[in-house]
């Protein structure tokens, strides 16, 4: 009898986990983030010619800073407009950790701004009103869609 | 070896080589079915026919996020186009993951389909087998052609949506790639612009201007294609327009309690369709309410051919007093009343002080008339086969030979309307039936049970 309970309460565990994880994978894809986490003392945006510590109210879009898109297995960076970035946001930690994300191109319609986390692969698609307040500091006019 | 033993070894065998065999050729060899109930995973037959006109290399190329599940149907969709034409081939770009494609291409926008024809390019601003067939139509013709449309005599319009509206008609002028030109005559110097691959004159209700006449028949004279869809409705006279081509309009209202729908005698369903004529293909029956009666000239002059299109049964008559009853009576005229007619003229037009022996170009007109203008509607226009009906005029009138009538984005809603029979049919299954046998099944498990118990 007893046996035949512990078989019984495996199966339904298993059967439990089973739809436990076909919930999980049917749930919705978690929002790719270029830069987790929102307690960064300073982001600084700096271009070829320019820098600028980015004011406390933008911060808020860029920290954390999340993409509609990630392209793992990314094509040559100057499709991108990666290879020669317009602007590079600097992000420094309480530790002194710093992470630089190179801004590239806007999209083909205009809607998302190409970014890349220096030293990963991965390129990015972040929507291109996160950017557009804080590039303006340095000078670049995101054109809008139109 | 025993013989039945080798017998079963050679059925084995054989049944192993048919399996191999079997699964060669169909590996060698695809075939599919489509057997949902409105044939979703099938392209509708007009497309079909675009489609055979395809000569030569074509290539559609879609634009579109390659995760998504817009994608994975656009696929599903062009190889439907590849497996009637091998001419065509496809190809879906992620616009964001391949930028230098979509500038190369100038895309602005997701879900944009080129299509490449003979080195021209036309585009569809949606995956779907309308805007994809009718951008391949666009691409196969080379060019657009220009309707025109008259106005100004109280026409309803190609915009409105309403039931009396044509919307529907506006719809299939652009789905089949023509340039919609509105003419109004009646202001300005009347003239109908040359480069009207056709005129329709949509339900007039107010009458023509000599001058307005005058345009519209030297237009017409001069290779026009003109439709005029007039009936019982209309304060005008439209004799002056359809006189030349043979036809008299008889005004009216045609009653025809043998062939009508919804009790109303007047409106009218048409099952004579006597002629052979190309406007007539695939139509089996037509729904024209409010119809006026048309005849025929009997001394056509030569070149000069009217088909009778549409005809109401024996028992229908032309009411000349509609307004007081609709009994049959010595003013009125006995059916059966022709509705809907096609004049082709053609003669050969010879440079002037020349004799025929001269040459000269054959000139064709064709004018296309119904006596109702109801069946037009968006109320009416997907009545039996009026659509039909509408898209090989327009055909017969343009000379193209293949035109898209519908779309082939069927509902996949398909919806059980929940009727007092089968809530009834519910209802004793769940209350009754299901309920029943567990109570049943129940009572036969304690019954046995207390039979073995006693035999114990």
């Amino acid at each position: 009898m007893n046996k035949t309970y512990r078989a019984a309460t495996l199966a339904v565990g298993l059967l439990l986990a089973a739809c436990g994880g076909s919930s999980h994978s049917g749930s919705a894809p978690k929002v790719p983030e270029v830069v987790a986490g929102s307690n960064w003392p300073g982001i600084s945006v700096s271009t070829a010619t320019a820098s600028a510590e980015v004011p406390v109210d933008a911060r808020r879009n860029l920290a954390p800073l999340l993409a509609t898109r990630v392209f793992n297995r990314p094509a040559p960076l100057a499709e991108y407009g990666l290879d020669h970035p317009q602007a590079t946001l600097g992000y420094r930690g309480p530790g002194g950790q710093t992470v630089d994300v190179d801004v590239g191109a806007l999209n083909f319609d205009r809607h998302f701004v190409y970014v890349q986390r220096r030293g990963q692969p991965a390129v990015y698609l972040v929507p291109a009103d996160t950017l557009r307040a804080t590039l303006a500091v340095v000078g670049i006019d995101l054109k809008p869609p139109e | 070896m025993s013989r039945s033993r080798r017998r079963a070894v050679l059925i084995g065998l054989a049944i192993v080589v048919a399996v191999v065999v079997g699964n060669v050729v169909a590996y060698a060899h695809n075939a599919q079915a489509d057997l949902s109930a409105t044939h979703h995973f099938s392209l509708a037959p007009q497309t079909k026919g675009v489609l055979d006109q395809v000569k030569a290399p074509l290539k559609v190329t879609a634009f579109l996020n390659k995760a998504g599940a817009e994608a994975r149907d656009a696929r599903f969709l062009l190889a439907r186009y590849q497996e009637l034409n091998h001419h065509i081939s496809f190809s879906v770009i992620d616009p964001d993951a391949d930028p230098t494609a979509a500038r190369r291409f100038g895309i602005s926008q997701y879900s944009t389909v080129v299509v490449m024809y003979k080195g021209r390019r036309v585009e569809a601003p949606a995956v779907d087998e309308l805007d994809v067939s009718t951008a391949i139509l666009r691409a196969v013709r080379g060019g657009t052609k220009t309707v025109c449309v008259l106005a100004g005599h109280g026409e309803p319009a190609l915009d409105d949506q309403t039931g009396a509206g044509l919307s529907k008609v506006g719809d299939i002028l652009r789905h089949n790639a023509y340039d919609v030109r509105t003419v109004d005559l009646t202001v300005g110097q009347p003239a109908v612009p040359a480069d009207c691959a056709a005129l329709f004159d949509f339900g007039p209700r107010d009458p023509f201007g000599p001058q307005e006449v005058q345009a519209i028949n030297a237009y017409a004279k001069a290779a026009g294609r003109v439709m005029l869809v007039t009936s019982s409705l209309t304060r005008a006279d439209p004799n002056p327009l359809t006189v030349p081509w043979g036809v008299h309009f008889l005004g009216g209202l045609v009653v025809d309690p043998q062939r009508s729908e919804g009790g109303d005698p007047t409106n009218v369903v048409i099952e004579d369709l006597p002629s052979a004529s190309p406007v007539v293909d695939g139509v089996n029956r037509l729904q024209f309410p409010a119809s006026a009666g048309v005849a025929v000239d009997p001394g056509l002059r030569d070149g000069l051919t009217v088909e009778r299109l549409a005809v109401t049964s024996g028992a229908s008559w032309v009411e000349s007093n509609p307004d007081n009853e609709l009994q049959f009576d010595k003013n009125d005229l006995p059916g059966p009343v022709v509705v809907a007619t096609a004049s082709d003229d053609s003669h050969v037009d010879t440079p002037s002080g020349l004799g025929s022996a001269a040459g000269g170009h054959i000139v064709r007109t064709r004018v296309l008339i119904t006596a109702s203008d109801t069946w037009l509607t968006n109320d009416f226009l997907d009545r039996l086969s009026n659509r039909r009906f509408f898209v090989n005029g327009l055909a017969w009138l343009t000379q193209e030979e293949q035109l898209l009538a519908t779309t082939a984005q069927v509902s996949t809603d398909r919806s059980l309307p929940l009727t007092a029979e089968r809530q009834a049919r519910i209802l004793v299954i769940t209350v009754g039936l299901v309920p029943g046998l567990i109570i049943g099944a129940g009572l036969l498990a304690h019954f046995g049970w207390r039979r073995r118990r006693r035999r114990a």
